[in-house]
């Protein structure tokens, strides 16, 4: 069998490998492809395409743009998630699952005393410190393949943001949904009132150290000592020594812990997305 | 007006791209162009149409065993019919394999329906211009389009005697280059089927061939 070394015809070879699954019978094929290739079909001319178009637009479906959202947004809105799953540390779901599952069994275990207490300081803890590591070098190394990507910087947080954020939201509904159906002194909606609105400030205030300071750790820091802060002033004879921290737990906060949470979370995102901070990166790698 | 937006939309965040020394963005994909045919976008069909019109024709000619008229009217039902069934697409499953499935239907629906005329034209040689068309891009010399054209004639009646399902998947990968997957697609079979009827439809037409000789 004569071997050419042309490109097509390696290309006819492995293809004819993958069909058939064995070199020597790809080699035996490789000069009947050649003879079937020898069998061209007519090309319409330029005349006929058009016709068919106008033939085609008589029958067009009417305007539906509904259509749009839902395909395509929604597919290319998961796509991204996927893909943000895999860049996402596996640390954090883990690390967070391992200290929410704790806090649920030390919650179960005083609950008679503290009703969900320790859940409402502990959920909003776990969250952003996951969201404090969704950013920065050293959470990023492989900014190239990013910048590459013609998805934006900032879809790209927000993505990261939504999964870490979400996976904790999830948790703590979960555990709250465990402590309202174990004790009766304990109902799901007021746990979660409690807990939701801190959580939030907490984690979009880390999310923006993250990308204010491009350190993961300094903003898991910042938002650690906050909230042992907080904690204390929670903790009756402490209350007093950090009068200067507003108490997030109160009914009265809420409102000003979401639009705070909304303000920081848009402020993160519009530096995260800026291109001269991904520069910056780029150098600090 | 918002087509226009639309591609220009990205065409601009090509350029873009580009100037930033990213990797540059394509031209919308079969899938985005069909989403919004669903929408009943205009200047997307014509681009579907534009880019499948030559080689579905292609691809319907050689199903016909060369008959060129059969398969320009096969051809024009097949974009017909994908039009009317473009609500059943869904995004972003390939389109390719789709508009291949509902030609290669449109195929035998037309031999099962027509088998007895099948029969009285199973001879016929393919068309004489297709086999001017199949040489050298150059214009070629009598004799050496008279060659061609034979060679071409034989190599039709070869594929033209292969079991259907073993035509339908050679056409599609050695004419169409159609991936393993989209003919699996395209044929609702799996991908091992494929590798099977494309080996034993080649061990034939080498077979056919050696006994020409």
């Amino acid at each position: 069998m004569t071997q050419s070394q042309t490109p097509k015809d390696e290309e006819l070879r492995a293809k004819l490998i993958e069909d058939t699954g064995s070199p020597e019978e790809a080699e035996r094929l490789v000069p009947v492809v050649r003879r079937l290739q020898s069998w061209s079909a007519p090309k319409p001319g330029p005349t006929a395409t058009v016709k068919l178009i106008a033939r085609l637009e008589a029958e067009l479906p009417a305007r539906n743009p509904q259509l749009l959202f839902t395909d395509y947004f929604s597919h290319w809105s998961l796509l991204l998630l996927r893909a943000q799953l895999r860049v996402v540390r596996g640390e954090i779901w883990l690390a967070s699952a391992l200290v929410m599952a704790l806090g649920l069994l030390v919650t179960l275990a005083m609950v008679s005393t503290t009703g969900g207490g320790l859940l409402v300081l502990v959920a909003p803890l776990v969250a952003a410190v996951g969201v404090a590591f969704i950013y920065g070098p050293d959470v990023d190394p492989a900014l190239e393949i990013e910048l590459a990507t013609p998805v934006p910087p900032r879809l790209v947080l927000l993505a990261r943001l939504a999964l870490v954020f979400g996976f904790n939201l999830v948790m703590g509904l979960a555990v709250s949904v465990i402590l309202s159906l174990v004790s009766a002194e304990v109902a799901f909606w007021p746990l979660v009132s409690t807990w939701l609105a801190p959580m939030s400030f907490l984690s979009m205030l880390a999310f923006l150290l993250t990308v204010f300071t491009t350190n993961s750790f300094t903003s898991a820091m910042v938002s650690l000592l906050l909230w042992a802060f907080q904690s204390m002033r929670q903790i009756h004879g402490f209350d007093e020594a950090v009068w200067f921290i507003p108490d997030f737990m109160a009914a009265s906060a809420r409102p000003w812990l979401w639009a705070l949470a909304l303000l920081l979370a848009a402020l993160a995102l519009w530096l995260g997305g800026r291109e001269e901070r991904w520069l910056l990166r780029r150098e600090n790698i | 007006m918002i087509d226009e937006v639309w591609l220009s939309g990205i065409k601009w965040r090509a350029a873009r791209a580009s100037k930033r020394g990213q990797r540059s963005l394509a031209l919308p994909t079969d899938e985005q162009l069909a989403l919004r045919v669903q929408q009943g976008h205009a200047s997307e069909l014509a681009v579907l149409v534009e880019r499948h019109h030559s080689p579905l024709l292609g691809f319907l000619y050689r199903m016909t065993g060369g008959d060129r008229a059969l398969a320009e009217d096969l051809t024009q039902e097949a974009f017909l019919r994908a039009l009317r069934a473009i609500g059943q697409y869904r995004y972003p499953r390939p389109f390719k394999p789709w508009l291949y499935a509902i030609a290669t239907n449109l195929a035998r629906d037309h031999y099962k329906r027509a088998e007895t005329r099948y029969t009285a034209h199973a001879d016929a040689a393919p068309d004489d211009d297709s086999a001017m068309d199949m040489a050298d891009p150059d214009t070629p010399l009598p004799e050496e389009a008279w060659l061609a054209g034979s060679e071409a004639r034989h190599v039709a009646a070869m594929v033209k005697m292969l079991p259907d399902h073993q035509r339908e998947a050679l056409i599609l990968r050695y004419y169409q280059n159609l991936s393993l997957n989209e003919i699996a697609g395209a044929l609702d079979v799996p991908v091992g089927t494929v590798k099977s009827r494309l080996s034993l439809g080649l061990r034939r037409l080498r077979e056919m061939m050696e006994l020409e000789q």
